[in-house]
């Protein structure tokens, strides 16, 4: 809507700063007449307009409906700053899962890179969890590979029942999103960097190993790599990478520092989940060579690795020489 | 998907019609999307994912944001004051701490995922409101933080390093911090239930400059200062020059953090700066903060450098300046 209405306002040669960023649905009423506000008087001697969400600049929401899983999801894109001048350029791609926090901090993150020509310009594509449903079950449901009930630690015994689509949500990346983002924008299909965090983590590391070349690099932050009695080493130990195709991996771990902790059990499992990634890491890089790497961060814990993670994939994954 | 260019029409009239036939399209092709992939599926073909027109090109709004724009009187030019409201802010009726930022396009929505990820609701970093405040009337981020950011304008010296200075204007920070006391804490005192005498300032880069600016000429502003990699070489390190004449008397001291990464220091090596060297400077002027009385801490953060090593000093700032009710949770 309101980019058209920013046509409209700079065509009559008016202010258009106020409000030319776009909102839609039930705020275009309310923006209609901003516009013919703005065009009739002149907004400037206001101090204050009518107060709107922030919005993060150059991006959009696209709404889909996978026939895969039967469900709906959002995608949320950021395009670079010259995307809508350079109109013959392709652009890398890096998806996230677990969007609703890692979009905003992925947009910073990537932004900073990119005005100070540190990294190559990038599309960046959020992926939402499943529309309607709770975020603990839908990261359960997509990210793990195996349904796994009885999981000790993890989120709600509701989500742990309904765990292990990892395989039906990989091909829904695969399939359906990633073909609708080509579709939709300009993208270099040998760029796309697939990240992960967490239970995304995990799901980074399954689709390294299930589907190798289905996207060109792979983050693998904290993975939640105890899942399911160490799944995933078992089908690490089954699978062979195939080497013709370019797959580049980096595994970031947090070590925290455990001194200070009382809870035992918890601490086993922290100081676990940071040998675990690295060992995951040492297998990749067995097989991989120089393309995988893996690091530890001492001191930092889950909740605050992966910012650091993110920075580091995307100076190694699309950095500039 | 609504990419083509509209053309509007003169009246108001013209307008609601043209916007209520754009509708009528959207819903149009909406159904005949629907038909088609009923029609598809009828012969067997599998319906091609189609995002949904009416929601597509709605832009990534940050929830329990508001975008307040503020014509600064003092500065005769407009700015946006984007705040963030924690979850908690409705369901309680306490006041609660506030995070001012600079460079607010950037701080703005990694600060606001940073504390909804590692703040664990209140229990690891005490529930704030997050203001950050935006260049002014839209114009690029270089224009606004070399003017705004900066106590001195190096321009006027023919010596300088004309490298490190491509700006026009420098050198208004003084208005800028007045327009933040006066203007921007007017603002958010009146429309947020916030404790005033509660405020942490966090900036990187020439933001830390500005920090350090603030803190030297009107240390009261804040409460506590999160400085990131302070810019204080800038213009001979004009900042280290300024007096705090206007030092309280008897107010308490506010509390300042400095953080650097351990890239940010003169080394041959990629990454490494050729020039400034953020890490030595920021030492110290700690040792000077603390020979004055200053509850100062500095910390050097290992494997980043300037563009990296903000979200880390964004962490641990916030965990030193408002520490949760614990105990420390991770995870």
């Amino acid at each position: 809507m309101s980019v058209q209405c920013g046509t409209f306002l700079s065509k009559n040669g008016k202010e258009v700063s106020l409000i030319k960023k776009s909102t839609c649905g039930a705020l275009a009423a309310l923006q209609l007449f901003l516009c013919m506000h703005a065009h009739g008087a002149a907004p400037a001697s206001a101090s204050r307009a009518a107060p709107k969400a922030y919005e993060i600049e150059r991006t959009q929401i696209l709404e889909i409906r996978s026939e895969i899983l039967k469900r709906t999801y959002e995608l949320y894109i950021k395009l670079p700053a010259s995307y809508s001048t350079d109109k013959n350029r392709r652009y890398p791609v890096v998806f996230l899962n677990d969007a609703q926090y890692s979009f905003p901090l992925a947009c910073s993150l990537s932004q900073q890179l990119m005005n100070a020509g540190r990294i190559e310009e990038v599309i960046l594509v959020g992926v939402s969890y499943a529309k309607g449903v709770d975020p603990d079950v839908s990261r359960t449901r997509d990210y793990t590979p195996t349904n796994s009930p009885n999981e000790p630690i993890g989120h709600s015994p509701e989500a742990k029942q309904l765990s292990g689509e990892a395989p039906r949500y990989l091909r829904f990346l695969t399939d359906e999103v990633v073909p609708l983002i080509a579709k939709e924008f300009r993208i270099d299909q040998k760029k796309k960097t697939l990240t992960g965090h967490s239970f995304g983590g995990l799901l980074s590391a399954y689709a390294l190993l299930a589907a190798p070349g289905s996207f060109e690099n792979y983050l693998v932050s904290d993975p939640s790599l105890w899942y399911d009695d160490e799944v995933i080493f078992k089908l690490a130990k089954e699978t062979q990478i195939d080497k013709s195709r370019t797959t580049n991996v980096l595994v970031i771990n947090a070590n925290p520092d455990l001194s200070q902790r009382s809870d035992k059990k918890q601490t086993a499992r922290l100081s676990n989940m940071a040998s675990r990634g690295e060992r995951f890491g040492g297998l990749m890089v067995e097989r991989l060579g120089e393309r995988a790497a893996w690091r530890t961060f001492d001191g930092e814990i889950h909740e605050t690795i992966f910012p650091i993670a993110l920075s580091h994939a995307l100076l190694r994954f699309h950095g500039k020489r | 998907m609504m990419r083509a260019p509209f053309r509007w029409h003169r009246t108001s009239a013209e307008v609601e019609a043209a916007v209520n036939t754009n509708l009528r399209m959207r819903t149009i092709l909406a159904a005949s999307l629907l038909l088609m992939s009923g029609f598809l599926a009828a012969c067997g073909q599998k319906p091609p994912v189609v995002s949904t027109p009416a929601t597509a090109n709605k832009p990534y709004e940050l929830a329990n944001t508001t975008v307040h724009e503020l014509r600064s009187g003092k500065l005769g030019r407009h700015y946006q004051v984007f705040v963030d409201v924690p979850a908690s802010y409705k369901e309680s009726d306490k006041r609660f701490p506030i995070v001012f930022a600079t460079d607010a396009n950037y701080s703005f929505p990694l600060i606001r995922s940073i504390r909804s990820r590692v703040g664990a609701s209140g229990q690891n970093i005490e529930d704030f409101v997050l203001v950050a405040i935006s260049y002014a009337d839209g114009e690029r981020s270089a224009t606004g933080r070399n003017r705004d950011y900066t106590p001195s304008n190096p321009l006027l010296d023919a010596n300088r390093d004309k490298s490190l200075y491509s700006g026009e204007e420098y050198g208004q920070a003084a208005g800028f911090r007045d327009f933040i006391e006066t203007e921007v804490f007017a603002l958010v005192a009146s429309e947020y239930r916030v404790d005033m005498t509660r405020k942490t300032y966090v900036g990187h880069s020439y933001g830390g400059l500005f920090g350090a600016f603030v803190l030297l000429t009107k240390p009261d502003l804040f409460e506590s200062y999160v400085l990131g990699s302070p810019s204080l070489w800038f213009d001979n390190q004009s900042v280290l020059k300024m007096s705090a004449a206007v030092r309280s008397n008897g107010n308490k001291l506010p509390r300042v953090a400095i953080f650097a990464g351990s890239y940010e220091t003169i080394r041959p090596e990629p990454r490494y700066f050729k020039k400034t060297d953020i890490v030595k400077d920021a030492q110290a002027f700690i040792a000077r903060l603390k020979s004055e009385g200053f509850d100062a801490r500095y910390e050097t953060i290992q494997d980043e450098d300037h563009l990296t090593v903000f979200p880390v000093l964004v962490t641990r700032g916030l965990l030193w300046s408002l520490p949760g009710r614990g105990p420390y949770t991770s995870g």
